[in-house]
């Protein structure tokens, strides 16, 4: 049995056939409802469907069988026939393939590196499939392993640290130049559409008063209604100044809003403590010279720009320690996967010691005294277990992937005399153990 | 008991060492096991150091301060256990490696010139002398961990300015918190020098009256050197208050004046004839 994958993402094909194959949640379970795995070349099947990705994750005894397979059905249900097409999409077996929904899980493969969404949204993808009962005991170990280690890649590496986006990253200054923000007083200066995009991040981290200014009080108004703030005058700009902690400017003026010459009173009027300033118009609403002044903390587009190139850098950097922790999450996945394969070998190879245990123990059984006979049973069962113990592991071990691993275990079998009947054979489907 | 001393003696430096490292390790690379190992360091450290404390006091039968070095022991004793009960209250253990920094020096400073006696003037055995040194040496643990805040302060100040979100932006609390927690270092470290100085004043006057203790301790360089300390910390203190003295103002005289407290302390007792040198 052969685990694959086959899908398409944003390195692989252009948007028009990644939106033709896109599916909500809905559409999956719909797809996954419409679709008979019974007497089909694909054993079970997972969908995981994002904005930037479609893949199809199975089980099959044949995979290319499985492959053609997936992609009738996609040609029959979606209206889609390129997902067979090798200049979109790709194809991996096995240990790439289990490796590669670890990264998907992980962030490692997104267009946002070590982005949160798609852990939800791996989960989502084997929920539908449970629903449908498209998903067995190998997709579900396999999507379980897979955001666990996508959690365990998040919590112990730097994959998903510091903000991504210019609004996340003025929160952020914000944050860690005054604390809990919750404690605080935010003015936004400007509620056109960048205004309020920054605006409604701030909002989201609930400061002690949020206010509105604009040149036209009633876009501030209705932006303040909006985020439960307050719309104050813009020629209150001043005494708002001295009473806030964050300022956010954003507005359309070509001279700048907040000068060196203004910014100086209103910081001798302030009850002391640091002032954020997040400037993300362009042309600038502060003169860059209002950043020297002690205590303000100005951050420009620029500077914020420059943080999210830092953060994205930073992540990058922590790539290949991301990756070492997907590696025991794949070891442990593939472990667990070939001792599954091999399942019905082991049970035929420990079975035929067993029986010959069995008849060699109630052969000699009359040379032992009856209260001795039962301590002759536990011994050659004892002896028997000792003696498979490490055949056994070894078994589990061998890497069915291979031509010498597959030639370890038809020795096996020839050796042993196991291949009769099909109960032994590693090709055996594992859900039948 | 007399080979256990020695031997704490030089194992309690490698203790400060390695809990160092390892904090070292968990501020510039914060593995997970460094999260559950620093912090156990950490705590067996206090643990032995009080243990040492104790068995110095029994076996020397007196409060293991009375010289120089046996003071840096105690206070690398104090910013330690200081240390350990903030990092347990707050949570934040990414700090520590500059908070036991100081601890460090200290030790090793004390184990390599400690001298022990079990002879020590008698007026060291009064209880004035418990509270002036006990004081003394709070407020110099508090004016410690002030100075190292403040250093932290000023790190992540520049950081932030700059708009850097490096090592310093991630590892340490935000600004604000550093701000308050130097502040309020600051406020004990001088309250307990007042006192300090306040009980040494009454004390030494009154042994001085009394022809138990020759000289002028007015003119004395330790006492002159600690009420200048005294001052700058307290118009510092000043500042704030009054004049609205802004937090990175506060953080770097904290620092510069620790730092002048430090030089003089050891130049004092190294280069002049104190009273303050029991031994």
């Amino acid at each position: 049995m052969e685990i694959l994958v086959l899908g398409v993402s944003h390195e692989s094909a252009p948007a028009g056939i990644r939106d033709a194959l896109a599916m909500e949640a809905e559409e999956v379970s719909g797809f996954l409802h419409a679709i008979s795995l019974d007497d089909s070349p694909v054993s079970e099947l997972v969908v995981l469907s994002t904005c930037n990705r479609t893949e199809f994750y199975a089980t099959a005894a044949d995979a290319q069988e499985a492959g053609r397979f997936i992609c009738d059905a996609c040609d029959e249900h979606l209206g889609v026939a390129h997902i067979g097409d090798p200049a979109y999409a790709y194809v991996h077996r096995d240990t790439d393939a289990v490796r590669h929904l670890f990264r998907v899980a992980a962030g490692l493969e997104s267009l946002l590196l070590g982005e949160h969404q798609i852990l939800g949204q791996v989960r989502e993808a084997l929920s539908l499939a449970e629903e449908s009962r498209t998903a067995g005991i190998t997709m579900t170990r396999l999507f379980q392993g897979a955001t666990s280690a996508g959690n365990r890649a998040r919590t112990e590496t730097g994959i998903a640290r510091g903000a991504m986006s210019v609004a996340l990253a003025a929160v952020r200054m914000a944050d860690k130049v005054l604390g809990d923000l919750s404690q605080h007083r935010v003015l936004v200066v400007g509620a056109g559409e960048t205004g309020q995009l920054v605006a409604r991040h701030f909002a989201k981290e609930r400061p002690a008063d949020l206010l509105v200014t604009n040149r036209t009080y009633e876009r501030a108004a209705s932006l303040a209604a909006e985020l439960g703030g307050t719309a104050i005058a813009f020629e209150d700009l001043d005494d708002a100044l001295a009473t806030v902690d964050v300022v956010v400017s954003a507005t359309a003026a070509s001279e700048p809003v907040i000068t060196r010459a203004q910014a100086r009173p209103v910081l001798k009027r302030r009850r002391g403590g640091p002032l954020v300033i997040v400037d993300i118009a362009s042309p600038r609403d502060v003169e860059p010279s209002v950043g020297s002044l002690g205590d303000v903390f100005l951050y420009d587009l620029d500077t914020l720009e420059s943080i999210v190139a830092q953060n994205r850098a930073a992540r990058e950097h922590e790539i290949p320690k991301a990756e070492r922790v997907l590696d025991d999450g794949v070891t442990r996945f593939t472990d667990w996967y070939r001792g599954l394969q091999v399942t019905p070998m082991i049970r035929a190879f420990r079975d035929s010691f067993a029986r010959i245990a069995a008849a060699e123990t109630e052969r000699h059984a009359k040379h032992f005294e009856s209260a001795d006979r039962e301590r002759l049973q536990q011994f050659a069962g004892a002896l028997i277990n000792k003696l498979l113990h490490h055949p056994t592991t070894r078994i589990k071990q061998v890497d069915r992937s291979t031509s010498s691993g597959l030639a370890t275990l038809a020795a096996v079998e020839e050796l042993f005399e196991l291949g009769n009947g099909g109960s032994g054979r590693p090709d055996s489907h594992p859900e039948s153990s | 008991m007399s080979l256990l001393l020695p031997l704490l003696n030089i194992l309690l430096p490698l203790g400060y060492l390695l809990a160092v490292l390892s904090y070292g390790v968990l501020f510039f690379s914060e593995p997970a096991w460094a999260h559950k190992v620093a912090p156990r360091i950490a705590r067996t450290l206090v643990a032995i150091h009080a243990a040492y404390l104790i068995l110095e006091g029994v076996t020397f039968a007196h409060v293991p301060v009375a010289n120089m070095w046996e003071a840096f022991t105690f206070i690398a004793f104090a910013l330690t256990a200081v240390y350990v009960a903030l990092e347990w209250r707050l949570g934040t253990r990414t700090t520590g490696v500059f908070l036991l920094a100081p601890p460090l020096v200290f030790q090793i400073a004390s184990s390599a010139f400690v001298t022990h006696t079990r002879e020590v003037d008698e007026i060291l055995r009064s209880s004035w002398f418990g509270v002036h040194v006990t004081t003394a040496l709070l407020g110099f643990a508090a004016l410690t961990i002030a100075a190292v805040y403040g250093m932290m302060y000023t790190m992540l100040y520049r950081s932030l300015k700059r708009g850097q979100v490096g090592l310093v932006f991630r590892r340490l609390p935000d600004l604000e918190a550093l701000a308050r927690l130097n502040w309020h270092a600051i406020l004990v470290g001088w309250v307990n020098l007042t006192v300090a100085i306040a009980v040494g004043m009454i004390w030494v006057s009154g042994l001085e009256a009394r022809g138990e203790l020759a000289g002028n301790f007015l003119g004395d360089p330790k006492f002159i050197s600690t009420v200048v300390i005294w001052a700058l910390y307290g118009a510092s203190l000043t500042g704030r208050l009054i004049f609205r003295w802004p937090s990175k103002r506060l953080a770097l005289v904290s620092v510069f004046t620790f730092v002048l407290m430090l030089v003089s302390s050891m130049g004092i007792s190294l280069f002049l004839e104190s009273f303050h040198q029991f031994e």
